[in-house]
């Protein structure tokens, strides 16, 4: 089955992204294809390059990073989401005149016509709320 | 960008209009959806039916205002909105205070009607 998530929850502020997580790891290790993961509200926050969590817990956009790089599965931060965050690409960094992008290179900045493109194109898809 | 099947989504938002990014986040989406030709419906239910009052001040707390995009719906072919009748008994809400066209859903009729669409888009 072709699966997509649509993820709204912060990485640190709930345990919804980490049951997220572990639904996509279980759902690519069943067989089944993950087409996206779209992460909107404060779950842009997975796709900052500049997050460092403490030594003894689990470096949560790294391991999307990972299972993304095993599964094929997209992951897209959504661009509104994402800029009000600070989280910039190259383009968008150039285009707001910042300094520097924050992005992983794991992740995408697009729009929300991704997230609708995924639901076209997946059997599931499942929100995981914030 | 988006095309082929068109999906039969319910968009449903339970949260309290001001309280927090995720009421605008899910009125967004389903902008989003419309614009892109889905087909959308919206549930309100549990603290989303306070979405639906009338005389919203939302400039005093300096955010936009839900209610103004609720009333933008219909430019995008949302024409009405279904709501949980028991969220709004339990807050004591009168369905006639309700700014939009709404459509009251009963307890019996949720579940048949929540099985209607192929998609929940859960905000």
């Amino acid at each position: 089955m072709k699966i997509s998530l649509l993820v709204l929850a912060s990485p640190y502020a709930s345990q919804s992204a980490d049951t997220a997580w572990h639904y996509a790891q279980a759902a690519a290790h069943a067989g089944h294809e993950l087409y996206r993961v779209f992460f909107y509200h404060e779950a842009v926050y997975h796709g900052s390059r500049l997050s460092v969590p403490a030594q003894d817990e689990i470096d949560r956009v790294q391991r999307w990073a990972e299972l993304a790089e095993r599964s094929g599965a997209e992951l897209v931060l959504c661009v509104a989401s994402a800029l009000k965050r600070g989280i910039l690409d190259d383009t968008e960094a150039n285009r707001y005149e910042r300094g520097a992008h924050s992005i992983h290179p794991a992740f995408v900045i697009a729009g929300l016509g991704q997230l609708v493109d995924a639901s076209v194109h997946s059997d599931r898809l499942l929100t995981f709320g914030g | 960008m988006v095309s082929g099947t068109r999906r039969k989504i319910l968009l449903l938002c339970r949260r309290a209009p001001y309280a927090g990014y995720l009421a605008r986040a899910g009125l967004d989406a389903a902008l989003a959806a419309a614009v892109f030709e889905q087909d959308l419906t919206v549930l309100f239910m549990d603290e989303g039916i306070w979405q639906l009052l009338p005389d919203q001040h939302s400039a005093e707390i300096e955010c936009k205002s839900i209610a103004s995009t609720l009333d933008s719906m219909p430019l995008y072919d949302i024409e009405s909105f279904y709501v949980d009748a028991e969220s709004l008994r339990l807050r004591d809400v009168d369905a006639k205070t309700l700014t939009s066209k709404t459509i009251l859903l009963g307890a019996a009729e949720l579940p048949g009607f929540l099985d209607s669409f192929e998609q929940l888009w859960s905000f």
